[in-house]
């Protein structure tokens, strides 16, 4: 607004009644100096403002008034809370507790793997090897019903038509 | 402690300083605190309000009776989620404001399976009144939703709290989750609309005169 004689534009108007501040210097200085810029802001903010007016006083009021609004899950979640923070309590606990007992026992389980580990090498070992087992062993083993003939097993269990029937 | 920031702090606590927001903020708190006194006081302070918000975007009164209660509901149930004591107001029309668009988005939904009846309420404020206040009425609410309809939904939000319901621009910007610059940018399109809205305002110009 270069023209100090010039009023607001009706846009102008309608930012001062959004908000005055956003306005430029030049242009705040005129409105407060001008009364017909004044008048136009006021008669449009009056029937605002009467819009208001009315659509409060031809509102019906409410019927009922607010029911009585309990705060039972306040008091519960309140409960909750605080039997949550007792069970989580007893978790940080049970974890550390448990973290204790757990590096103990995973260095016991260490130690036993290990050992179970050298046990099984060597079992593969002796596998591996050619006649592992001891030599007491391998006389039970290799050839041990070589020396039942036929005449011993028939002995042993005789065939049946060999018996003479009484 | 000296004495007069003993007595300021048992004013606060009891809530009897004469600062409106500070006396809110104390509400919010004791009612937090479980304090079932505080809670109904809140109600009851924003009762009204809240009804007549509901009932200018329904346009029905048991609807908005209904809405009011569950919006209350919601309100004491959430109540902990609030951070800022002092932003309650904006918080309470936030819950109010989704609860209406929930309405309107049920009622299409309803009014799409023709399923819904339509209820006018014939005689709202259950006060006789004269044939010329009811047709006064009548006109005034058909000028008021002629203009909302022709506003875009952010438009008419802003609109309407900013007019209507009177929250100030911080304020809408918190209930719409709204920075205030495009608070202000809806509020003068729909400032521009509202000009060029002749039966609302020659209403209001002839109530006016």
């Amino acid at each position: 607004m270069k023209d100090k004689s010039m009023h607001l534009s009706e846009d102008q108007i309608l930012l001062s009644l959004v908000d005055e501040n956003d306005l430029s210097e030049v242009v705040k200085s005129h409105l407060l100096a001008c009364t017909a810029c004044q008048e136009k802001k006021t008669a449009l903010m009056s029937e605002l403002e009467h819009l208001r007016q009315m659509a409060k006083d031809l509102a019906p009021l409410p019927r009922q008034k607010p029911l009585p609004l309990l705060r039972e899950s306040r008091h519960f979640s309140f409960r909750l809370r605080v039997l949550a923070a007792g069970f989580a309590v007893v978790l940080i606990i049970a974890c550390l507790l448990s973290l204790v007992f757990f590096t103990d026992s995973s260095k016991q389980m260490t130690a036993r793997l290990s050992t179970e580990m050298e046990a099984h090498l060597y079992l593969i070992d002796e596998i591996l090897e050619e006649s592992a087992l001891p030599e007491y062993y391998l006389d039970i083993a290799v050839n041990s019903y070589s020396y039942f003939d036929d005449e011993f097993l028939e002995f042993v269990v005789p065939l049946e038509e060999q018996f003479d029937p009484v | 402690m000296n004495r007069r920031h003993f007595r300021c702090s048992v004013e606060m606590d009891l809530g009897l300083t004469n600062d409106p927001i500070q006396k809110l903020s104390n509400l919010v708190g004791n009612a937090r605190s479980g304090n079932r006194a505080s809670l109904e006081e809140l109600a009851s302070l924003f009762h009204e309000e809240i009804f007549r918000m509901v009932y200018y975007r329904t346009g029905s009164q048991m609807d908005a009776e209904d809405l009011t209660q569950e919006i209350f509901i919601k309100m004491s149930k959430n109540l902990d989620r609030l951070k800022d004591p002092a932003r309650f107001k904006a918080w309470l029309y936030r819950i109010a404001l989704n609860r209406v668009s929930d309405f309107h988005r049920k009622k299409s939904l309803l009014s799409f399976f023709a399923t819904t009846t339509a209820v006018e309420d014939t005689k709202p404020s259950g006060e006789p009144h004269n044939a010329l206040d009811h047709i006064m009425k009548k006109e005034f609410w058909h000028q008021f939703h002629r203009l909302t309809r022709q506003l875009s939904r952010k438009e008419r939000e802003v609109f309407m709290l900013r007019y209507v319901d009177q929250l100030g621009i911080r304020e809408i910007a918190e209930t719409l989750r709204n920075s205030e610059s495009t608070v202000k940018t809806h509020l003068y399109r729909a400032l521009k609309k509202f000009k060029q809205a002749p039966g609302l305002r020659s209403l209001l110009k002839e109530s006016l005169s």
